[in-house]
């Protein structure tokens, strides 16, 4: 909230404020809860999912293939030690030769999304650009999720 | 001296050349759209509301 506001709440008596400096957008693309009206729409954060394959810039495409594949997967997120973004593989990547290195076949720095965009608008951007997973970052680039296409579909219908 | 010889897109948008389309990052997309209206259009920018600092 804004620094005057903070301290006006301070001189009604408020003793738990805080000055959330870097702001609402920042705080909602953490993925962190919000209230109001739109909060009734699902957003990507609500659909992403979590337990998408991550891995390394050096390894191999062939085990990061091998260990998508076990998961069910046909894409895997590339990050680094803090989980911030680097690359992204879809199926097309994935398929490379198994012993290129990920950095060398990665979709690099791949258009991300917050977690707080609406599934509906997403569901219509990644329709219109074919796109069938899209990665969901906070404001700093770490990895919230991917979200699917499919997963979309399935809670518009859902909600309908 | 090097020239880029990639073919430009434009913005759905704001019709700004583009390089390659913010959203999918495919070239030659129908629908390429650039970093600024993508941003606008999934509202992942909010209008500032005070002209002031806060």
């Amino acid at each position: 909230m804004s620094p005057r506001a903070a301290w006006r709440l301070e001189t009604l008596g408020f003793s738990n404020v805080y000055d959330y400096v870097d702001g609402k957008n920042d705080w909602m693309a953490a993925g962190l809860p919000t209230e109001g009206t739109n909060n009734l729409e699902p957003r990507a954060a609500d659909l992403a999912r979590k337990d998408v394959p991550t891995c390394g810039l050096t390894e191999k495409v062939g085990d990061v293939k091998a260990r998508a594949t076990a998961a069910g997967w046909d894409a895997a997120v590339v990050i680094n030690d803090e989980r911030v973004v680097f690359g992204l593989l879809r199926s097309k990547e994935l398929n490379s030769s198994p012993e290129e290195l990920i950095e060398k076949v990665m979709r690099p720095a791949p258009s991300t999304f917050r977690p707080f965009v609406s599934a509906h608008e997403m569901l219509h951007f990644m329709a219109d650009h074919k796109v069938e997973n899209a990665p969901i970052t906070t404001s700093d680039g770490r990895l919230f999720g991917l979200l699917l296409q499919k997963d979309v579909i399935a809670a518009m219908e859902k909600k309908s | 001296m090097s020239q880029s010889t990639a073919a430009k897109e434009k913005c759905k948008g704001c019709d700004r050349e583009i390089d390659v389309c913010e959203f999918c990052e495919q070239p030659g997309c129908p629908v390429a759209i650039c970093y600024s209206c993508v941003n606008r259009e999934l509202k992942q920018t909010l209008p500032q509301p005070h002209a002031h600092g806060g």
